[in-house]
């Protein structure tokens, strides 16, 4: 993934506030970590473990350091800090950039931008669109949906009815993010969130009838743009031969981008009403993230009535 | 037998991978047995869904991916490269 210093001013540079100086040009550099430094002890000199290739945040602290030594070493020490690998340089809390700093910015090409937030918040802020950046993405063929708030992606092969089910769970208030293609992305490292391409978000394709705006047809209640993925149902074709779970007690698990999601798989067969079976499988699973595991319960139970039952088979 | 092809192609016709190229490879799939994969610009996809092929976007003269896999792979691959070849039967 290529992110341009200018394509982050696009997308955040008005949320965060950022204004370019002077130092203008370079705006095709590079971003290719997802941390920010700020100087700090560098500027004291101490340049041991120094990060060159992140993008550099002067607060008023490093501000002020610079403004207490004499211009001669200020442009030293920020020669050892500012380095051609740097992709931007951002002054906070709306300081005036020393001149120095602006020289050494018009030399190396680096473009220095101000804004008048403070340093703190601002790193955090850059930190999370750099992190949602970097994220690791995914493109899966299944079909995404919302149902009662859960996420569910539906997977299986073409044509076992993927979009007829989704069109089902539409028609029952549920809603749809995505058909066909899906793109994964991983969020704070533990969780997945799914989105669908903006060129064929909200449409379904229905065989018999052909692509289909749900959110035109349905109304914008029945769309989402993105959803945390909570859980996968597998639609199969019937196979005799395949031992389907009966009981729940089994849980299986299918893992993308390092996370695990729990799996249903269900047989679709004629007569088998797969959007009910798909809504009473989020239920069921809602009903098993807050503690109540309907299959664990009914086995808890069963194994106490037959203790009890041995012990009436003893005393008797 | 499980084999596994694949083969770079060129999109000729004028209007790039639109709906009815779209169809015409998914239509053509129907027949085939093998997993089909297209790639473009770093974007790997289902052939066989049609909203699959049309994200990709692909326009006249992209360089596309035809990965194929399967029971009838060489065969497949051959009718879509024919395909390509023609144009997907629309006039120039």
């Amino acid at each position: 993934m290529n992110l341009t210093v200018q394509t982050l001013f696009d997308r955040h540079g008005e949320i965060l506030g950022l204004t370019l100086t002077k130092a203008r040009q370079g705006m095709d550099r590079l971003v290719k970590v997802s941390h920010v430094q700020r100087p700090g002890l560098s500027l004291a000199g101490y340049i041991k473990r120094k990060k060159d290739n992140r993008i550099l945040l002067f607060g008023r602290v490093e501000l002020d350091y610079l403004k207490d030594l004499d211009p001669k070493l200020r442009r030293k020490r920020l020669l050892g800090v500012v380095t051609s690998e740097n992709p931007a340089v951002i002054v906070a809390r709306g300081l005036i950039p020393p001149k120095e700093l602006m020289e050494i910015c018009l030399e190396l090409n680096i473009p220095l931008f101000r804004t008048k937030m403070r340093s703190i918040p601002l790193m955090t802020k850059l930190t999370l669109f750099l992190n949602e950046a970097f994220s690791p993405v995914l493109s899966l063929h299944g079909t995404l949906v919302e149902a009662f708030g859960i996420g569910v992606l539906i997977k299986g092969d073409s044509s076992v009815g993927k979009s007829e089910a989704a069109l089902g769970l539409i028609e029952r208030g549920h809603r749809l993010i995505s058909d066909d293609v899906v793109k994964v992305r991983r969020k704070e490292e533990v969780r997945l969130v799914g989105t669908g391409p903006e060129l064929t978000r909200h449409l379904i394709e229905i065989r018999g009838i052909g692509i289909i705006n749900v959110a035109t047809l349905y109304g914008a209640v029945c769309v989402r743009n993105e959803v945390q993925i909570d859980m996968v149902v597998h639609l199969e074709e019937w196979n005799e031969a395949h031992y389907y779970d009966r009981i729940g007690l089994e849980e299986r698990f299918i893992e993308f981008l390092d996370i695990q999601v729990p799996l249903y798989v269900h047989p679709v067969k004629p007569g088998r009403d797969i959007v009910l079976l798909i809504e009473t499988t989020v239920l069921n699973h809602r009903l098993k993230e807050m503690g109540y595991h309907s299959a664990k319960e009914f086995n808890s139970k069963l194994l106490e009535e037959i203790a009890k039952g041995k012990k009436i088979a003893k005393e008797g | 037998m499980q084999k596994k092809v694949e083969s770079i192609t060129k999109v000729k016709n004028k209007l790039g991978l639109h709906v009815r190229p779209a169809t015409y490879i998914a239509k053509i799939l129907q027949k085939s047995q093998s997993k089909v994969t297209l790639t473009y610009k770093g974007e790997s996809v289902n052939a066989r869904s049609i909203m699959s092929i049309m994200i990709l976007t692909a326009p006249k003269n992209a360089k596309v991916k035809i990965e194929v896999e399967g029971v009838d792979a060489e065969k497949t691959l051959s009718s879509l490269l024919h395909a390509f070849e023609t144009q997907f039967g629309e006039d120039v």
